[in-house]
């Protein structure tokens, strides 16, 4: 629109949007808009840049923290870096099964992981969660396991990711029913497993039901669910899951 | 943290190197944490901003330009722009920490006659250019930059209205830029 345009030519308007945003003083929505405006508007980019850069020293002089130490093992984990395929679910159902009882699969999948066991005997199934499409087609399986706390995710119908954006799986709680993130879920592979940290173990205790979005590359940078819901699901304590939290 | 060898480590990031990741992280996950602490004054909630920071810097490795940006300035404000989404969306603070670690930290960002004092470490130009505004035009920036707070959460800890919050980082950033651009 060319007021729109005429707008964003305006030196005084480019510079005070540019002070606010590197300043992070302005709401959440108007810095989304303005980390789009930025892209399209060179002379808003370059003011940001200058911010950022004239500010620089205030973070370059700050005493360094030493992060926990299971922080990049977890970032690893979400980039599959050394991936591993602890999940049996692939071997024992097939894509067909969940396709065939979608309406049943929560029941069925539940019984059956309760009665065949995973691979490891001490460290039993204790959550799991089937989420369906908009359809009501199965699309994704996570579990925990309760000794090693390991998330495992099994996605049964990838859904299509554009190469700007990311999966992102939720937690609503029971509790006080707001939803928090468990991070972005690879989709280069249909089995995926990560350890999960102490405040992710608590939001499984208290979950209430799993949901998947589709956000911004590297996940929703506001900590709630900004894009498209792609599936959703309830979950299930099992057995073994008392003695264990 | 080596800066020198940053740009390189991002390339190589760029390229999928893994090594390269883990080293990058290894050498400016510590300062990335700091930021973020010193904005969510949590430090479960820094670690997982941290995570979140790296995801992006991953993904997003081939999108840095190294003639726009220093690859540290680059990462932090990746980190900061996380932190204060993360705040502005939770509208909550540990108020504990916000009414006693703020304040030692304003201490250190506002007094100019101790050695050991923030200001005296930040750079020479940036740090003669914000001693040249008047203080609680100084503290409005520092607090919003550093801290990151809202301007309501301004207006309320320095007990003043709203408007004039806005009116002092305006003003404060107007004679910031004009003093840097010297």
């Amino acid at each position: 629109m060319p007021s729109t345009i005429k707008r964003y030519q305006n030196q005084a308007l480019i510079e005070h949007l540019a002070q606010q945003y590197v300043l992070g003083t302005q709401p959440i929505r108007v810095r989304k808009r303005i980390s789009r405006l930025r892209m399209q508007y060179t002379a808003l980019d370059q003011r940001i840049d200058y911010w950022e850069q004239k500010f620089a020293p205030l973070n370059n002089k700050t005493p360094e923290i030493s992060p926990k130490k299971t922080t990049l093992k977890a970032i690893e984990q979400q980039l599959q870096f050394n991936q591993k395929t602890k999940s049996s679910f692939h071997n024992w159902f097939g894509l067909g099964f969940y396709q065939a009882t979608s309406a049943l699969s929560v029941f069925f999948l539940a019984l059956a992981l309760f009665v065949l066991q995973p691979k490891d005997k001490t460290d039993p199934l204790s959550y799991l969660a089937v989420m369906n499409d908009t359809n009501q087609q199965p699309q994704l399986v996570a579990a925990t396991y309760g000794n090693s706390r390991t998330l495992s995710i099994e996605l049964i119908d990838t859904p299509t990711v554009p190469n700007e954006m990311s999966l992102e799986l939720w937690v609503t709680s029971k509790t006080d029913k707001q939803v928090r993130s468990l991070g972005v879920i690879p989709t280069t592979s249909n089995i995926f497993n990560r350890p999960l940290s102490e405040p992710e173990w608590r939001l499984i205790k208290d979950s209430e039901n799993l949901l998947l979005t589709l956000e911004e590359k590297g996940g929703s940078s506001i900590g709630e669910p900004m894009g498209v819901q792609v599936s959703k699901g309830p979950c299930i304590r099992m057995a073994g899951w008392q003695e264990n939290s | 943290m080596n800066k020198e060898n940053l740009p390189d480590l991002i390339a190589k990031v760029a390229l999928r190197d893994q090594q390269a990741f883990r080293n990058l992280y290894e050498q400016t996950s510590g300062k990335l944490l700091s930021i973020a602490y010193r904005i969510l004054n949590n430090r479960d909630n820094a670690n997982e901003i941290l995570q979140e920071a790296f995801v992006q810097i991953w993904y997003n490795a081939n999108e840095f330009r190294a003639a726009k940006a220093e690859p540290f300035t680059w990462m932090a404000a990746i980190v900061r722009y996380r932190c204060y989404d993360r705040i502005r969306s939770e509208n909550r603070r540990v108020e504990s920490k916000l009414t006693t670690d703020t304040n030692e930290d304003e201490e250190h960002l506002t007094t100019n006659d101790q050695a050991t004092t923030l200001l005296c470490d930040i750079g020479q130009q940036l740090e003669d250019c914000l001693n040249q505004l008047e203080q609680l035009q100084r503290d409005s920036v520092l607090m919003a930059y550093y801290h990151g707070f809202s301007r309501d959460e301004i207006a309320i800890k320095l007990k003043k209205p709203l408007n004039t919050v806005k009116s002092w980082l305006k003003r404060g950033l107007t004679r910031l830029q004009q003093c840097l651009a010297q």
